[in-house]
This record gives structure tokens, C-alpha cells and sequence, in this order.
């Protein structure tokens, strides 16, 4: 072999290792990829058709999505869900309420938005505590709706949460296919774009309902949180000698206040407990005798709910964990009588 | 009827998945008959353990082909066995039932007891059929029990605004703050609730 060979080989080998070297920088890290995703999600106008796969049930629903504005206004975001297939249904969001429509059960749930917002994923990154409890990674490139997409799975180290696979838009960073999956791999639910498109702006008409409401049964929560405070003075209120004795490995409780809800006329205490990831809410309300209690579960794809009634008391665990996680959770919850 | 015991042994045989076996939860509930038939299983599936426990080599012992017609000497033993084991199996399916009821866990109710200790708690225990507010109460104070729940807690709820208001108001909470891509209304939307 003469000199000159041996000086193309050992080219050869650097500029293939430089090239290698210069791939793998150009991956991006799994949490850049999943910070600008929900920033994306948030801040993007958007419209959208997409399949949602749960059990053996398949939906074709529709979404538009208006953006939050950082202008002077600082109008929040409009948000219009609507089912194209099955039981007739629609949210609609508004920055400062969210309004269900029931069509199959001639309902309508308006709900108050929480006037703090939080920017999820804030806190991914070596001192979030995440690492502890999820190994997330970019598995690779795929495509989507014909769409060049990085898949970013997140996956549980203990069985108690559940993880998450998800392909991101290399052009505009929104998700176009997403799944839930339990510690096994199990698909629990699935959402994925056939179409999307992003958009300049959003007319205030395609946020309009689509669904008539009119002859429905309403539940709006429109007590000013003043109303609220008068109940407690009438003894309505929850005390604050519940606890819960038991959480997942690091789960922290991230609120606890009292708030009104739709379908009750006393405060309901509601406490928020998240790993960082994924989220618990429990709800503790006083019952009377005409209130109907909540006993028993349900599960919608990869949330569960639980009810159960202690002391005259409405316990109701709602996460998107496990139901046995759910369950545990339920029954940790107690009264320590101070007295 | 015989579809759904079949469907009914699938279950106790664990075969099912968990939105059927919700389904036929609601089902059993609300069939006498079909509850009926879940007590046999059961019973059957206990009885059946118990006699293997006692003659594991035997029941693996490979066994010579019979004719169609012929009748199985497992079928004629079948009658003193169960004679035997009629006054205790008839407390194991209180017991059982019971132990369902009180750890609400019907839906995939296998008992994990032993024989021995099927036995021992059929000695100990009084025959309870449903459990009391103070009995689930005692047990939901204790510490060391934390995932206990009650019969009813394990039952499928219905429709109902309050736990729709409870659903939008933790959706609100994970639109800002679970993981993103992942958008919650869709379990709202999306869900189907005939079945």
C-alpha cells in the first residue's frame, strides 16, 4: 500500500468520524425539543384534523387553536375541539372559561380557567427531579401526515405513572402523533394528525360553536369567588384537617385552595399534586342529603377517576396515572381530627 | 345468555380487557343471574385450586387418550368431592364475595389465598355479605391500608355533571401543567359514553 493510500484512508476517517460527530450534534436534545413543542402549542394559531384511539373505540375530531398574544391586550388562548364522529360534542376554551357542550346528554358544563398560568416542562433539566423518575430520549426521526417528525419517548421507571411517546413537527414543533403507554409499552391512547395547518390568524367565527345548545341542561360556574368566601362563613367550607397519608415517589402537591365548581353550590377544595409530568387533582366536598354521591371509577383512556365518601364528605381523585395509582391515592386521603 | 358466560369464564380466566371487563362489570351487577354464575365460577375455580394443591403430580400425570363416549372417572369423582367440600366451598363463596366486596377489587377479582388460609379465614371470620359504613370506615383509618376501597368504589360511575365539573377542572389544571402533546379534552370529546 503506498503513502498515497494511506493518506486518503486516514482522510477518509476523519471527515466520516467529522460527519458522525457533526449528525449527532445536530440532534437535539429531548428536553429543547419538548420545551419548544409546548411553547409551540401555546403560542401557535393552528388548525387541525386528527384521529383519538383509545381501547376500541376510534373519533375523528377537529381543532382550532388561536395562539396566546403577548401584545399589549394579552389576550389568552381560543381553543374549539369538536367531534366529527360518535356522541356529538364540543369544548370550547377562552382563555378565561372552558365551555363543554354534551350534545348525547343535553348538558352544557362551563368551568372558570385558572387565571395563573404555568409553563409545563419549565422545570426539565438536571435539578427538575424528572430524571429521577422518566428516562427521556429522542428515539429517532419518522414522518407524520407526511411531515418530517423527531419521536421523543418518555418512559416511567416505576409502574405507578405512565409514559409517553411523541412525534414532533421538525417545521412548526407541534405534536403530530401522540401516545400514552402504561410501564409495559401498552398503548392506552393515541392521538394523531391527518391534517394540520398553521395559519396567520384565526377569525373569531371559526371559535364559534358549532353544536346548538339551546333546551339543554346547564352547570356554569359563575359564582364570583366572593360567594365562595360567604360559604365558608356559613360553614359550608372544607376544613383543612384532610390529608393525604400516601403519594407517588415524587409527586408534590402543587396546589391546594378552595374553588367553586360547575355542579355544586359549597367550595370545593382541590389539591394538585404532580411529579412534574404527570398530574393527580383531588377534590374533597361537604355533602348534603339531597347531593347524590360519586362511588365507584371511571376511566377515559388515560385518565381515572375515583369517588368514594368519608365523613359525609366527597372524596373524588382525578390523574392521569394508573387507576390502581388512583386508587391508592383515594384511600390515603383522611381526616385527622385536630381537636 | 351463553355468550355471556362465556364471556363471564374469560374473566375469571383474566382474558379479558379492561374495557370488557368493565362493561361486564356493570352487567354482573345488575343480573342476578349472571352474579350467579360469577359465584360458581369462582366457587369452581377455588374448588379446582384446592384439589390440585392436594395432588399436583396426579393432575400433570399425561393421561391416556378415552374414546368420546367414554365417561371421564374425574366426572364420577366429581359427586364426593363435591359433597366434601360443599360446607366449606359454600363459606369460601361468602368469603370470597366478601373479600371482593371489602377490597373492591371485582374486576379482577382471582383470589391470591392459599388453601390454608382460605381455611383459616373462614374459621376467623363471620359471614359478611356486604360491608358496613364502620367496617370500611375502621379499615379506611388505618394507615396501613391505604389502598383500600370499597365494594362500590370499584363499580363504573355513570354519567354525572359533578364529575364532569371534577374532569374539566383537573383538565384545566394539566393544559398548563402535565406533559404537553397530549391535549386532555380529547378524553371529554372523544369519549363515547354508549356502549
Amino acid at each position: 500500500m503506498s503513502w498515497d493510500t494511506h493518506v486518503r484512508y486516514a482522510a477518509g476517517i476523519v471527515i466520516a468520524t467529522a460527519v458522525v460527530t457533526a449528525a449527532a450534534e445536530s440532534q437535539p436534545q429531548a428536553s429543547d425539543i419538548l420545551y419548544h413543542m409546548a411553547e409551540a402549542t401555546r403560542a401557535l394559531h393552528y388548525t387541525g384534523t386528527f384521529v383519538y384511539h383509545r381501547g376500541n373505540q376510534i373519533h375523528s375530531l377537529k381543532i382550532v387553536h388561536r395562539g396566546e398574544v403577548n401584545d399589549a391586550e394579552g389576550s389568552g388562548e381560543y381553543e374549539r375541539m369538536t367531534s366529527l364522529t360518535g356522541a356529538a360534542r364540543e369544548v370550547i376554551r377562552d382563555g378565561s372559561r372552558v365551555v363543554c357542550i354534551y350534545a348525547d346528554n343535553r348538558s352544557v358544563v362551563v368551568e372558570k380557567s385558572p387565571s395563573t398560568k404555568y409553563f409545563p416542562l419549565a422545570l426539565i433539566g438536571a435539578s427538575s427531579g424528572i430524571g429521577e423518575y422518566y428516562q427521556i430520549e429522542v428515539k429517532g426521526d419518522d414522518r407524520v401526515a407526511g411531515r418530517a417528525t423527531w419521536n421523543v419517548a418518555v418512559r416511567p421507571t416505576a409502574d405507578d405513572r405512565y409514559g409517553y411517546a411523541i412525534w414532533i413537527d421538525k417545521e412548526s414543533k407541534l405534536p403530530m402523533r401522540s401516545t400514552v403507554v402504561d410501564a409495559n409499552g401498552r398503548i392506552l391512547e393515541e392521538i394523531q394528525f391527518t391534517s394540520l395547518t398553521t395559519h396567520d390568524a384565526i377569525p373569531d367565527a371559526w371559535l364559534e360553536p358549532e353544536f346548538g345548545s339551546a333546551g339543554y341542561r346547564w352547570f356554569a360556574n359563575t359564582k364570583p369567588e366572593a360567594e365562595a368566601g360567604a360559604d365558608d362563613a356559613a360553614g359550608d367550607t372544607v376544613d383543612s384537617d384532610w390529608n393525604v397519608s400516601w403519594l407517588p415517589a415524587g409527586f408534590k402537591m402543587l396546589e391546594d385552595h378552595e374553588q367553586m365548581v360547575s355542579a355544586s353550590r359549597v367550595p370545593v377544595r382541590h389539591w394538585v399534586f404532580s411529579d412534574g409530568l404527570a398530574m393527580v387533582s383531588v377534590f374533597i366536598e361537604q355533602l348534603d342529603d339531597v347531593k347524590k354521591p360519586l362511588r365507584g371509577f371511571s376511566t377515559r383512556g388515560a385518565v381515572n377517576a375515583l369517588g368514594r365518601v368519608e365523613r359525609k364528605h366527597q372524596i373524588t381523585v382525578v390523574g392521569e396515572v394508573p387507576l390502581d395509582t388512583v386508587r391508592r391515592i383515594a384511600g390515603a386521603v383522611e381526616y385527622r381530627d385536630t381537636q | 345468555m351463553r355468550e355471556k358466560l362465556e364471556i363471564l369464564s374469560a374473566m375469571v380466566d383474566d382474558e379479558l380487557d379492561i374495557e370488557s371487563q368493565q362493561s361486564l362489570t356493570d352487567e354482573l351487577l345488575a343480573n342476578p343471574a349472571m352474579k350467579g354464575a360469577w359465584r360458581r365460577y369462582n366457587l369452581i375455580g377455588e374448588v379446582l385450586r384446592e384439589e390440585y394443591a392436594r395432588e399436583p403430580r396426579t393432575a400433570m400425570r399425561p393421561q391416556p387418550v378415552q374414546p368420546w363416549h367414554h365417561v371421564p372417572q374425574s366426572a364420577s369423582a366429581a359427586k364426593p368431592l363435591l359433597a366434601r367440600w360443599m360446607p366449606i366451598a359454600a363459606s369460601m363463596v361468602l368469603t370470597v364475595v366478601g373479600t371482593i366486596t371489602v377490597t373492591g377489587m371485582l374486576r379482577d377479582a382471582r383470589p391470591s389465598l392459599g388453601p390454608g388460609e382460605i381455611r383459616a379465614i373462614v374459621e376467623q371470620l363471620p359471614v359478611v355479605q356486604t360491608p358496613t359504613a364502620d367496617m370500611a370506615d375502621a379499615a379506611a383509618s388505618d394507615a396501613n391500608q391505604v389502598a383500600l376501597v370499597r365494594y362500590e368504589e370499584s363499580v363504573p360511575m355513570e354519567h354525572d355533571e359533578r364529575l364532569e365539573s371534577y374532569i374539566v377542572n383537573f383538565n384545566e389544571q394539566r393544559v398548563n401543567r402535565g406533559m404537553p402533546g397530549v391535549h386532555p379534552y380529547v378524553r371529554i370529546v372523544g369519549y363515547e359514553t354508549a356502549r
